[in-house]
This record gives structure tokens, sequence and C-alpha cells, in this order.
């Protein structure tokens, strides 16, 4: 899988490089800022590009804005953003092009390797990675509205909106996939989502139901 | 024919001090008793007739006298003790000339009477008016006093007339002419006076606008309207009250009469002085120094706000201090030491065999991530991250979305806004929406950031339950933050009916 770097501290860029190699993907480019990201997109077309949001010149948002824009234009290309904080209105500007191949995390999950590599390729394969700090903040606000719900099953809607699979999920939950199963089913009927809880879709429509 | 003369000289000072008195207060009935007095008196001395009515009506001039001493100087009976006084007076006269044409026993009773009827009436009328001269303040007693002095000169020899003339001494009627002659002009001093007051006026403009060594506008005041206790309070826009000259409201209390002082509509300033000034010359002298006044208020203004703002930067500075220890205590106690653990920890996993130092560097990458998120929450309460990172309009946003109810977020802003003006209205925002989030109990809240005429609006409205107190701790905190940056800030809160918050920045460059 080939994946594309911006972040503009020379430390943090070269880590995320030799990290990325080491855990199989094609580092294409790593480079320090916006314009070198689009450009290294156009060029290289990679499954993911990773992006910090505080880029030159300004180091305020060219990161995400850079982000915005290349899903717009390469839909093909994942983007992963990072940051040292999270908002939960980013996450509701990159969920605005839809819930496909899309991910914002804290920077901290670099240090789980095996957790920031599958975030990777989820979002190189089409899925989405949330910082389980968005998705708490987002379930956290909507506490008065959700008494409907088990604690298990609310459980399960956080890992469902952080983009993990009902494999993932069973796995972290140690229970049965199939369960897993029925709580989202469960979720979807009591929250009134149309989409259906196996559907791809599932994490924008438990998104933009957290989003309110 | 001399003692025509006399008399008609009494009944002319009556009728000329009624008419001083009519032309200067046109409304106050003590003109028309004086005339009436005068008028009465002398048909009563020179003119004799048989008729009841004519002796009734010649008769009354001792009761008119009375009504005038007591309803003295509003022309009015205010209370019902005078009232009955005054009206005992009258029927007093109806009594006795009905006795004095009467046979029958109860007329000489009556006759007999007479003279301690006389004094108690007149006595009830001096004990009324000396007791409301005990109860009155300086600048009433100023108007009472020669009135006084000169009723119970009348009284007095009015009431000994009769026994004396009893007792065969004859008395010269001279001596009670010159008694009643004390009540007119006595007035007559009292009306001149007030011209004199009324110059004072004059001398009072003269005063503010001259050279030299200018007094106060109170102080003025205060010595041309003879009230040393005058009190002035500037009217302040901004904080929607009075403020004496060093600033400090000014309070109304129940013994002062309050003035207000307008011009071109909008108040200038407030007089609390006392209740017996005459009001007339209140209005004068208000009207003279409405100008100065005016500039005071500005003076006073300007000296209100400095004031303010004093108070809130000291407040300022005060949390700054305390805010640069709390992050000194955040970075020394928690990062630092942390980091040095985390040396620690690796410096041990180094001397340790590989598979015994694993664990020690999984609990140093732990200790890492600890720290970074101290370094954040650190870092968070130095600049909010999201205002650095969009702007006002990102944050304002980000606030909307994490409030609850979810606010419905409206920024419209024409230009680059300063700096410390986002800041300021990202903390207005954040605030709001917090206590909306906690105390409101709101189905729904909104709001709006719009730049108009180089300043920002700030606006968060919600439909809770409103009663917010906008000197608590929060509140409190929020307006010396927008008092820093030379703005204002209000809060409707009406229980029932939501709260409003309204911040208005200036942010010209």
């Amino acid at each position: 899988m080939r994946v594309v770097i911006a972040e503009d501290s020379t430390l943090l860029r070269e880590g995320l490089a030799r990290l990325l190699t080491e855990a199989g993907f094609a580092v294409a480019a790593a480079v320090p800022d916006a314009d070198g990201l689009v450009a290294a997109v156009d060029r290289y077309r990679p499954e993911v590009a990773l992006v910090d949001i505080r880029m030159p010149p300004t180091r305020t948002d060219e990161g995400l804005r850079a982000a915005v824009s290349l899903r717009r234009r390469y839909p093909a290309t994942g983007v992963l953003v990072l940051s040292q904080y999270v908002q939960v209105s980013y996450a509701a500007e990159l969920l605005d092009e839809g819930a496909d191949g899309v991910g914002y995390l804290l920077k901290d999950r670099v240090s789980d390797l095996a957790e920031f590599t599958a975030a990777v390729r989820r979002v190189g394969a089409g899925g989405s990675a949330f910082d389980p700090a968005v998705v708490a903040r987002l379930i956290g606000r909507r506490r008065g509205g959700d008494d409907r719900l088990t604690e298990r099953e609310r459980a399960v809607l956080a890992l469902m909106a952080e983009g993990r699979t009902n494999q993932a999920i069973a796995s972290r939950l140690h229970i049965a996939e199939r369960t897993v199963e029925k709580h989202c089913t469960g979720i979807f009927t009591k929250l009134g989502l149309s989409a259906s809880p196996h559907d791809h879709r599932r994490v924008l429509a438990v998104l933009r139901y957290l989003n309110g | 024919m001399l003692l025509t003369t006399a008399v008609l000289a009494v009944s002319a000072v009556y009728v000329t001090a009624g008419a001083f008195s009519r032309k200067a207060q046109p409304r106050n009935r003590i003109g028309l008793l004086l005339v009436l007095a005068g008028v009465l008196w002398s048909v009563d001395r020179l003119w004799d007739g048989p008729a009841f009515a004519h002796h009734l009506v010649a008769k009354s001039w001792p009761a008119v006298l009375g009504h005038l001493v007591v309803a003295f100087p509003t022309g009015r009976l205010l209370t019902a003790p005078r009232r009955a006084v005054v009206l005992s007076g009258y029927a007093a006269v109806v009594l006795v000339t009905a006795a004095a044409r009467s046979r029958e026993e109860w007329a000489y009773v009556v006759r007999d009477a007479e003279t301690p009827l006389t004094v108690a009436i007149g006595s009830a009328m001096l004990g009324l008016q000396l007791h409301r001269w005990t109860c009155s303040s300086l600048a009433q007693r100023r108007t009472l006093t020669a009135m006084l002095g000169a009723s119970v000169v009348a009284v007095l020899v009015f009431a000994a007339w009769r026994p004396v003339e009893r007792a065969g001494l004859n008395p010269p009627v001279v001596a009670l002419m010159l008694a009643l002659t004390g009540i007119p002009l006595a007035y007559l001093a009292g009306l001149l006076r007030r011209r004199v007051d009324r110059g004072g006026v004059a001398d009072l403009v003269v005063r503010l606008n001259g050279q030299g060594p200018r007094a106060g506008v109170r102080e003025a005041l205060a010595a041309t309207l003879r009230d040393p206790g005058l009190r002035v309070g500037y009217w302040v826009a901004s904080q929607q009250r009075y403020v004496d000259a060093s600033g400090a409201p000014v309070v109304a209390d129940g013994s002062r009469v309050q003035t207000r002082v307008d011009r071109g509509g909008s108040p200038v300033a407030l007089l609390l002085h006392d209740p017996g000034l005459d009001v007339e010359l209140v209005d004068a002298a208000c009207a003279a120094v409405a100008l100065a006044l005016d500039n005071e208020r500005l003076t006073a203004e300007l000296r209100a706000r400095l004031r303010q703002l004093d108070e809130s930067r000291a407040r300022l500075v005060r949390a700054a201090e305390a805010e640069r220890r709390r992050l000194e205590r955040d970075l020394h106690d928690g990062v630092q030491q942390r980091l040095l653990s985390v040396a620690m920890t690796l410096g041990l996993a180094e001397a340790l065999p590989p598979e015994r130092a694993r664990d020690l560097v999984g609990e140093a990458k732990s200790a890492v991530l600890a720290t970074i998120e101290d370094v954040r929450a650190v870092c968070h309460g130095i600049l909010p991250p999201v205002l650095a990172e969009r702007g006002l309009h990102g944050a304002v946003r980000e606030l909307a979305a994490l409030a609850d109810p979810a606010a419905e977020p409206v920024v419209e802003l024409a230009g680059p806004v300063p700096p410390q003006v986002e800041t300021a209205a990202y903390y207005v925002v954040a605030e709001a929406l917090a206590n909306v989030t906690k105390h409101a109990g709101a189905t729904r809240a909104r709001v709006v950031v719009t730049t108009r005429a180089g300043t920002l609006e700030v606006r968060v409205d919600d439909d809770g339950r409103g009663g917010a107190d906008a000197r608590g701790s929060g509140l409190r905190g929020l307006a010396d933050r927008v008092a820093a940056t030379g703005g204002s800030l209000a809060v409707l809160s009406v229980p029932g009916e939501g709260t409003s918050v309204r911040v208005v920045l200036p942010c010209g460059s």
C-alpha cells in the first residue's frame, strides 16, 4: 500500500516514514507542507495520504483544508488527518464528502503500531478511522438523548463510529461477532437510523447521528 | 380721619403683598388670602352695617388670616389637623357673630367663651406651625421662621385685645395694626429673598464660566441653593446609572428629593437636594448649570470608566499572575517529573537483558503519552488550539457543536478581527455556552457573531430557565475580559424567558 506523508516537523516526518516502511507500506513521498502534499498525491496517486493539520506557511489549518480538497479532487486516495488536538467540527468537515477513505486521529495513536497501521490500512481500503477521543466527545455531548441504549450498545456504537469492523469490535469487546451484529441492529432500530447496520456506510450514519 | 388712613394703610399692605404674591406664584392661594384678609379687615374697621351677612363677612378676617398662616407657604392645607384647625376658625367666626346678635341663653355662654376660644384656636395654629418648624430642614426653616415670628406676635396681640378691651383699658388700635402688618411684611421679605436667590443663579453662571479657580459644579450649586448637603449624580450611559464626581454610584435616600436634569432629551444629572428648596429656584439653577453639568458628567463618566478599568485591570493582573503560577506548577510537577521518570525507566531498560527490558519500555511509552496529554492541556489553557487553527469562525462552530443543546452558529465577519478581540469573543462564547449547558436547561441556543461599524458583536441566546446572576463569578470574569478590550457586556435573563448574553467589543485597528 502506497502512502504519502505531509508533516512539517522533520523528526515526526522521518519517524512516521520509518514506522510505516517497517510495517510494510511503501512511502512514496514525505513532504513538509500542503503544496508539496497536493503535488505528491497528484504524482503518485497513493492509497493513503497522512496529513498534519498545522503546516507552513501560517501553521494554522493548511493541512485540514488540503485534506478536504484532496478528498474532493482525488476520491481514490484515502485521507488520514493527524493532529495534536481533536475537534468535533473538523470531523464534521471531513465527513462532508462521506465517510469513505477518511480518518482523523490524534498523533498519540502512532505509539501503538498495530492499531495505527490497521487504521492506515482501513482508510487506504476505503474505510474510516475516527479517534476514540472524537467519538467520546460526540457521545458525551449527547448524554441526555441516549438513555435508550444499553451500556454494551453504547460501547458498540463508539467502536462503530471509530470505523471498526464487526470482527474488530467483537475481539475488542471479547464477544462473538454474531452478538456484535445483533447489537448493531438493535442500535440502528433504537436510534431510527436509515442505513443498514451491515452497510459500509454505517459509519457515516452513526457519526452524522452523533453530530446532531 | 387718621384712624381711617391707618386702617386703609394696613389693608393696602395686605393687598399689595397679595398682588406681588399672585404675580410671583400665580397658582399659590396665599396671594388670594392676603388680599381677602386685607379687604375684610378694612370692611370690619370702617363700615358698620346692620345685616348679619355683613357682620359675618367683616368679622371673618381673623379666620382668613389664620387660614393664611396655616397654609403658608404652599397655600394648601395638606394635613387633616391643619384643615380641622382652619375650619374651626371659620366656624368660630360664624358662632361668635351669631351669638353677638342673639339674646338667648347660649349666646351669653358663647360671648363669655369667645376669648378662650380665640386663644385655643390661635394656639392650635401656632402649635401646628411650630411643630412644622421643628420637623423642617434648614432650607425650609429659612422660609418658615419669619412668618412664624410674625404669626406669634399677631395671634398674641389679637387674642389679648378683647380681654384688655373688656377690662376697660382701651388699648391703642395702632398696636393691633402694627402686629397685623407683620404677616404681609414677613411674606414680602420671603418673596424678596427668593428674588435674591434667583439673582444668585445668575451669579452661579458667572462663577462657573468665570476665570480663576473654578469651583466644582456641586459646590457652586450647594452655595447658590443654600443646601450644603446637596449631592449631584452624573449620568453614565454605559453603566445606566448615576455616579458622583469620583465615579462612585449615587444612591438616593429617602430624606432628599431627586430632581433630574436633562439636556436635549437625554439625562445629564440627578440632584439630591433638600425637600424644602423652592422648586422653581432649583429648576432655574438646573437650567443655568445644565451645560456645566453635562461637562462634569462627561468627566465623571470618564472617571467612572477609569475606575472600572482600574478594577478590571487589577483583577486581570491577579488572574494572569495566578495563571502563570499554575502554568509553572503544571510544567514542573507534571511534564518535568514524568519526563524524568521516563529517562530513568529507559536507563534501567538499557541496562537489562532485552526480554526483561520490554515491560519497562512499555511503561516508558505510557508515561510519554501521559506527558503529551499534560502538555496538550497546558497548551489549551494558553490558547485554545481551534482558535489558533481556524480563527473565530471555526472556534465558534466547534463550541456551538459541543454545547448541549447544540447551538446554531451564525458568524458574519466583514474583515479580519484583531487577535485579542478574537480571544475575548472566544471566551465570551465559551463561557456563555458553558452556562447554557450547565444551567439553562434550554431546548435551543444560538450564537451570533457579527462585525458592525468597527465593533464585534457577540450574542448568545437560549430559551432556558433564565434568572442568571450577572454578578456570578463566571460572568464577572467575562465582564473583566470584555472591559479590558474596552467593550461592554449585558446579560438579559428573565426567569422563565431564557438568557441573552450580549457583548460589544471594539475592534478598530
